[in-house]
């Protein structure tokens, strides 16, 4: 596993220098907003929806999680919490709109053709 | 062709359709009885006093704005004519608002998803009307408010303009045109205007990205298409494009052009929570429904109601599991309307971090300042989230029903609209005893109330031919807008006396008075107190009303001050009731409503030097003009010329401001506009030229219609082309 990692990372690093480097400059980019963690993971998922690129419905798991989970904590009462998790549902489904308009266009170009 | 057009409509009635309607008007019927508001009752919340004597005040209404909130205002205007009392048009306001927003919806669904099922359509169409947002509106106030018929035309003035953009046929333009005049009676307040239009460019961006568009269409179609949407909306703005131009030359809408407005602080002031937003919470006013639960014996159900409006992120997760769906056209749709939410969101949500640069730079645009106070966004978050549902229902076509189901629980979260008496039974105000007990800033909200019978009293005292202005005290300043704050007239409510009395009232805004607290030792010093009723004098200010229940702004130290004058036989105390006291200002303090000095130099406002500089005005001897009063609020006057005013400063007992204007008529035939500068500093003058003639004319107008009224000819002519178009067009299709 360890080794498949690092041979994915070796790759990337390989092929795609460019977008290691640009992921490293959204992580400096977050840094320099004073985001927290989580936000700056999702900003680089982000970046990667785009580069890698992520198709649209797996963006949607973890914001369908969110979105999902919002319920239940406000059924017990942790309204602080939920209120996070739809901005992370948000972010998510912010990226999978444009993950969408994309896709729809590539479809649209390929009917076309 | 007329029994043509019956067997139509008597076929319309038979149909599926009319029954839904039929049955949604039922449920809204009752709901209308179940909270009609009792007779002769008055709504009145923190910013929002709804309409009355509409009739007689029409003119004050009308002056709103210029004419621009004039088409929500002139109903209630009517119905007034027509003799209906207070508490009657307040519940025709709520059958209109509901009904206005059912039918509306109904009617967007049916032309944008031909095939929509009779189920899911009716409970959409009653999720819209009866939900959380639409409840918390009628328990704030809010919905009094002009701005909030752009919720009722919304779903309408969306559909027709996707439809005429996308199918660009004359029909659907006309439509469009005729929702879109509709949607303005809610540009009383430029922020409507600006928030709509953005809303359409969206929607145009939208159309383009999701491909919702006829690539049958030509450029040269389409290109006419859209040239005939811009000249008819333009044409039909021109009523309240005018007056807003106006307002913005003359400085009256800070918020456009952005001087005076905190962006930052706005944005902080009126940030909605993201789950909020997605749950169409008006949190705005959080002392206001949900919050603020008035049902103490049914607690319980708030946990209820509140897990109810989780229901729209149901949807929007429904819609997303249907990817593998093959229906492009309801995908396009799903994402085109997920887009458009999103971005409503954020534009709702504001400062939240990380995006608060964003909304700075955003709301620091030119003219999107005026988007930065109020909660104006949340209003179409309900829109949208019902059109996520709809679509979702479409996605699923099998469980549409389910989905349909689930709507139906939204209307149940309004459920005190089912309970029925919902002013009656929340606003603390009602009924004499409590209205003596209660305070209105230790409630949450809805607040109707009779009028006390002590204000009554006062009327035909205040209604006078002669009156001057009424001072109200004690004085509250203005807050960041500019916005004049509420006074005390035992509620905590807009203040009633320019519409009960036909009075203009003394502004707190205008320089001087609101500084007249300086003078700590007012009773005790050697200063005459004299200049304070100079001081009214100039303003033409013959009443004092001073509300006792100043809350924050205690009366006591004004009451003293008065009393004070009163012993130096400045004022005469003549009512006093435990609500408020009525002061007279003696004659001889009143210089009239124009008058003529030889100068008029700018009052110095440090306590020790007003004094002397209040002396040299006695000491100039004004002269009084009589000045024939024109028709109408604020309307100005005229007066002819004698030989004595040459030269001299005329004087007019205004607090400043740039609408005023004075037009010279010359005999021969000619007219000039006079100067317009400050006289004494804080009011209106001109300066009279020695080479006018005895006999010229002097016309002193105020926000003088040089445009308005061409405003109005164009637009309701555009509107009457608009309609026989129409017809036209439907009788050609019928036929």
């Amino acid at each position: 596993m360890k080794n498949t990692f690092e041979d994915w990372c070796l790759a990337l690093w390989k092929e795609r220098k460019q977008d290691v480097f640009i992921l490293l400059f959204g992580v400096l980019f977050g840094a320099f907003f004073e985001w927290d963690l989580v936000e700056i993971f999702i900003f680089l998922i982000f970046i990667w929806s785009l580069l890698g690129p992520l198709p649209s419905r797996v963006l949607a798991v973890p914001a369908l999680f969110f979105l999902s989970a919002t319920p239940l904590l406000l059924v017990f009462n942790r309204e602080d919490q939920a209120e996070l998790f739809a901005v992370y549902a948000y972010y998510f489904l912010v990226m999978a709109v444009i993950r969408a308009i994309f896709e729809l266009r590539s479809e649209e170009n390929t009917k076309s053709l | 062709m007329i029994q043509q057009y019956f067997s139509f409509v008597i076929k319309k009635l038979q149909s599926k359709e009319c029954f839904g309607i039929m049955f949604g008007l039922a449920i809204i019927i009752w709901i209308v009885g179940m909270n009609a508001f009792p007779q002769n009752t008055l709504f009145a919340t923190k910013d929002i006093l709804a309409p009355i004597h509409a009739w007689e005040n029409k003119d004050y209404y009308f002056m709103e704005g210029q004419g621009r909130g004039f088409l929500v205002y002139g109903i209630f205007a009517l119905l007034d004519g027509l003799g209906w009392d207070s508490g009657t048009q307040l519940t025709w306001y709520l059958g209109f608002f509901l009904f206005g927003s059912f039918l509306s919806l109904w009617w967007a669904l049916g032309k944008l998803f031909k095939k929509i099922p009779l189920f899911v359509r009716t409970a959409f169409s009653l999720a819209y009307t009866l939900n959380i947002y639409t409840l918390s509106l009628f328990f704030s106030g809010e919905v009094f408010a002009p701005s909030h018929t752009l919720y009722v035309i919304l779903p309408a003035l969306t559909a027709s303009f996707i439809l005429a953009y996308t199918q660009f046929s004359r029909r659907e333009i006309v439509q469009f045109l005729f929702f879109f005049f509709l949607a303005s009676s809610s540009f009383l307040f430029p922020q409507m205007a600006v928030i709509s239009i953005l809303y359409l460019g969206m929607l145009v961006v939208l159309c383009e990205v999701f491909l919702l568009r006829n690539k049958e269409i030509s450029w040269k179609r389409k290109g006419e298409g859209i040239l005939a949407m811009g000249m008819g909306v333009l044409l039909l703005s021109a009523y309240w494009i005018f007056p807003v131009v106006k307002d913005i030359q003359y400085g009256k809408t800070p918020e456009i052009s952005q001087n005076f407005v905190n962006v930052s602080w706005e944005l902080q002031e009126s940030s909605v929570s993201f789950l909020q937003t997605f749950r169409w919470f008006s949190s705005q006013y959080t002392e206001t429904f949900p919050y603020w639960f008035p049902y103490e014996d049914m607690t319980w159900l708030r946990s209820v109601l509140l897990l109810l409006t989780v229901i729209p992120l149901g949807w929007m997760i429904l819609g997303w599991l249907a990817f593998d769906k093959k229906d492009a056209f309801f995908k396009r749709y799903f994402w085109f309307t997920a887009t458009l939410l999103i971005i409503i969101v954020f534009l709702a949500s504001r400062l939240l971090e990380p995006f608060a640069f964003i909304n700075k730079f955003f709301f620091s645009l030119p003219g999107v300042a005026v988007l930065s106070s109020g909660g104006v966004f949340l209003m179409f978050a309900p829109f949208l989230g019902i059109l996520l549902g709809v679509l979702s229902a479409f996605l699923w076509q099998g469980y549409n029903r389910y989905i349909g189901i689930s709507a139906c629980l939204i209307v149940l979260s309004a459920f005190p609209f089912f309970l029925g008496g919902i002013h009656q039974k929340t606003s603390p105000l009602w009924g004499e005893e409590v209205f003596k007990n209660d305070r209105w800033e230790n409630v949450g909200a809805s607040a109707i109330t009779r009028l006390p019978k002590e204000y009554k009293d006062i009327e035909n005292i205040l209604k006078e031919e002669d009156a001057g202005k009424i001072l109200r005290l004690p004085y509250q300043g203005g807050d960041v807008t500019g916005w004049e704050r509420e006074s005390y007239w035992g509620l905590y409510a807009k203040d009633i006396a320019p519409i009960l009395f036909s009075r203009e009232v003394l502004s707190a805004q205008i320089p001087y008075f609101d500084r007249w607290l300086h003078a700590k030792t007012f009773a005790t010093s050697k200063e005459n107190p004299t200049w304070l009723t100079t001081l009214f004098g100039l303003t033409n200010t013959s009443h004092i009303l001073l509300y006792k229940n100043g809350g924050e702004y205690p009366s006591e130290e004004y009451e003293q001050k008065l009393h004070y004058l009163e012993q130096s036989k400045n004022i005469e105390n003549i009512y006093e009731t435990q609500w408020y006291t009525l002061w007279r200002i003696s004659e001889s303090s009143r210089f009239g409503r124009v008058f003529v000095s030889d100068n008029a130099p700018p009052l110095i406002e440090d306590p020790s030097s007003i004094y002397a500089s209040v002396n040299k005005i006695q000491n100039m001897n004004p002269r009084e003009i009589v000045c024939q009063r024109g028709d109408g609020w604020k309307k100005g006057c005229s007066f002819t010329i004698t030989s004595e005013e040459k030269g001299k400063v005329l004087t007019l007992g205004e607090p400043f401001h740039g609408y005023w204007s004075a037009l010279l008529l010359s005999q021969d035939g000619s007219q000039k506009e006079l100067q317009h500068m400050r006289s004494f500093g804080f009011l209106n003058g001109w300066k009279l030229p020695n080479s006018l003639k005895a006999g010229d004319q002097v016309v002193i107008a105020y926000a003088p219609e040089r445009f308005e009224n061409w405003g109005w000819i164009i637009s309701l002519g555009a509107l009457v082309c608009v309609i026989i178009g129409g017809g036209l067009i439907s009788l050609r299709k019928l036929l």
